[in-house]
């Protein structure tokens, strides 16, 4: 994690990385006050601490930000940010998150729980 | 008939840049449109373009348009053109949008380009010659069916590879054909037009099923590299379905087998990790290494190795140079006239022949032919550091009190540099390993002075720079009780 100090992600409250969910999602979810971004104002940094996304998505949307483009919902696809983990956490031209305060926002971004072999 | 001419492509290339350049013979009414050769234009159908206000405008677009689009034109999805012209109208407006990575219709032409490439590296690992003899020898002919038009995009891979052969390369879209000189591309044939099957097939499917591992079985992976619509015109891939099915039969078979012991004659001896012997049998064992020694060329010329020679307990260790004419004939060191005079020099300065070790800094002899004799040539840097190795290990067998460097180039040697004998001679000194060292002259330097005079002094010096080192011995020997004799000891 270059883009996280030390202590953000594990820390003496949370000393163990989540099973459920990626590590920086559940930062996003314990940090819901920095949300959501504008995609269109935010720093580099801060976009790189969107659920999903990664440096190759981030310099593509900085890129287009260049060009005056609004980034919209349908470009997370081709940008290959995951729709259900980024959208609650940012602004784009289309879409304002509104989940960001619900109670039970992490339970729906947690996986569907899965069915086990039964075979010993 | 589908295919994309490489006209199109340059015409590509010139409307972008804006210079509209007609093709009276096929173009005379319809400007420029992209088109499938053959067919009616898709997108705007012969019109009047020509004398449009459009046709004589000029604009420019990014060259990186042009080499993207001249790759996703390939592409078969009919809406490539409608997908293009669209592009090329956008940039016409916003020249920055190849800059808008998220764009919807940039991303779908590097899909359709990404795809084309794909195709093309498929091709290139796909294609299988057939042979067909000729009136000029033999002929190579393939059949492939690539995903897009790509035989044109794709054939310079195989003018390089296979420049040498004359080869045809048949789809059912274009046909790509190499004399050994030129590629000329001809329209598209039908399967039935490819020769079939030859000898090499055979060969080339037994080989491919000998490489096949059983334990490594990744069907997702191999169809994945391997996609099942280019199987048809594989030979191997007959083979596919029934290695797949066997596999887990021939996994269990394998690892049921008793491992099977190499043939002996395949069985390498490792030589073993060198243990901690006696000095006298390291010795032995190093004089025997030594003889297939190659670090440097010197061996190649000499009749054979000259070792050290003396008892793995000597406290005393004399180096020469290298052995000379006799003692490369008899394969012992200090034999010839030098070793004589060395034989009486420590006779006269109390130090007992028997009780010392000898050897040299090079162990084969350097010489250049004249004549009938073989004139001493004195060894170079690199063969004094090749043969250190063995002086080495004969000084860490036995481990003397105090070593003797004759001359120079042992002086050299022992001491890991290059000193000036004038200077250090008759001193005690440490060598880099921490042991005690003299420095002298070797006999023969006192064989080769002219004048018999000089010959007499210098000699009284050298037997005094022996007693020196017979009375630093005595000193040493007291000081050192580790070093024993082993005869004694047990």
């Amino acid at each position: 994690m270059v883009f996280f100090e030390i202590g953000e992600i594990v820390n003496p409250q949370h000393s163990m990385l989540p099973l459920d969910i990626d590590p920086k999602l559940a930062w996003a979810l314990r940090n819901r006050d920095r949300f959501p971004l504008d995609v269109q104002r935010a720093s580099r940094e801060e976009l790189l601490r969107v659920p999903g996304s990664g440096t190759k998505a981030v310099d593509r949307i900085l890129a287009a930000r260049r060009q005056q483009y609004r980034s919209a919902s349908p470009d997370l696809s081709r940008l290959h940010v995951p729709r259900s983990k980024a959208l609650p956490f940012i602004i784009l031209a289309d879409h304002r998150p509104r989940a960001l305060g619900d109670k039970d926002l992490a339970s729906r971004l947690q996986p569907p729980a899965r069915q086990l072999s039964l075979t010993l | 008939m589908h295919h994309i001419r490489t006209r199109e492509r340059n015409r590509l290339c010139r409307l972008a840049k804006g210079r509209p350049q007609p093709d009276p013979a096929r173009h005379s009414a319809s400007g420029h449109t992209w088109q499938i050769a053959g067919r009616d234009a898709e997108l705007f159908a012969p019109t009047d373009i020509a004398s449009s206000p459009a046709a004589t405008a000029s604009f420019t677009v990014p060259k990186a348009f042009i080499e993207l689009a001249s790759i996703a034109i390939l592409h078969r999805n009919r809406e490539r053109f409608a997908l293009l012209y669209r592009m090329l109208h956008r940039l016409h407006g916003d020249p920055t949008l190849l800059q808008i990575p998220t764009d919807a219709d940039l991303a779908s032409l590097h899909a359709l380009a990404k795809a084309v490439r794909r195709d093309e590296h498929k091709m290139h690992a796909f294609v299988r010659f057939r042979e067909v003899a000729s009136e000029n020898g033999s002929h190579f002919i393939a059949w492939f069916e690539p995903a897009h038009h790509i035989v044109e995009l794709a054939a310079s891979f195989f003018v390089n590879r296979f420049g040498n052969m004359i080869w045809s390369i048949l789809t059912p879209d274009r046909c790509a054909h190499w004399n050994g000189e030129d590629l000329l591309f001809s329209a598209g044939v039908p399967k039935s037009a490819a020769p079939s099957e030859d000898r090499i097939e055979d060969i080339w499917r037994s080989y491919y099923a000998s490489i096949f591992n059983p334990a490594r079985l990744k069907t997702k992976a191999m169809q994945s590299e391997m996609p099942k619509k280019y199987w048809r015109n594989l030979p191997e891939a007959s083979l596919i379905r029934p290695l797949t099915e066997k596999a887990e039969r021939m996994k269990r078979d394998m690892i049921a087998a008793a491992p099977a012991a190499p043939r002996p004659v395949l069985q390498r001896k490792e030589p073993t990790m060198p243990r901690a012997s006696k000095p006298e049998t390291t010795l032995k064992r190093l004089h025997a290494e030594a003889e297939h020694c190659r670090a440097c060329p010197l061996w190649k010329d000499a009749t054979q190795v000259v070792f050290g020679e003396g008892p793995a307990n000597a406290e005393i260790m004399f180096v020469g140079e290298q052995p000379g004419d006799k003692e490369d004939l008899a394969g012992k060191p200090f034999v010839g006239p030098a070793g004589q005079m060395f034989d009486r020099a420590l006779k006269e300065a109390g130090l007992a022949r028997d009780k010392t070790y000898v050897t040299n800094a090079v162990k084969h002899f350097k010489f250049v032919p004249r004549g009938k004799i073989r004139l001493h040539q004195k060894p170079s840097t690199p063969e004094i550091r090749a043969c250190h190795q063995w002086y080495e290990a004969e000084r860490a067998a036995i481990q003397p009190a105090l070593i003797v460097a004759l001359g120079a180039t042992a002086a050299q040697s022992v001491l890991g540099k290059a000193v000036t004998i004038g200077k250090v001679r008759g001193d005690i000194v440490e060598t880099p390993d921490g042991v005690k060292a003299l420095v002298t002259v070797h006999p023969s330097y006192l064989l080769r002075l002219p004048d018999k005079e000089a010959q007499q002094h210098e000699y009284a010096k050298f037997i005094d720079d022996l007693k020196i080192a017979a009375r630093a011995l005595k000193g040493l020997a007291k000081k050192d009780p580790a070093k024993k004799d082993p005869a004694q000891a047990a």
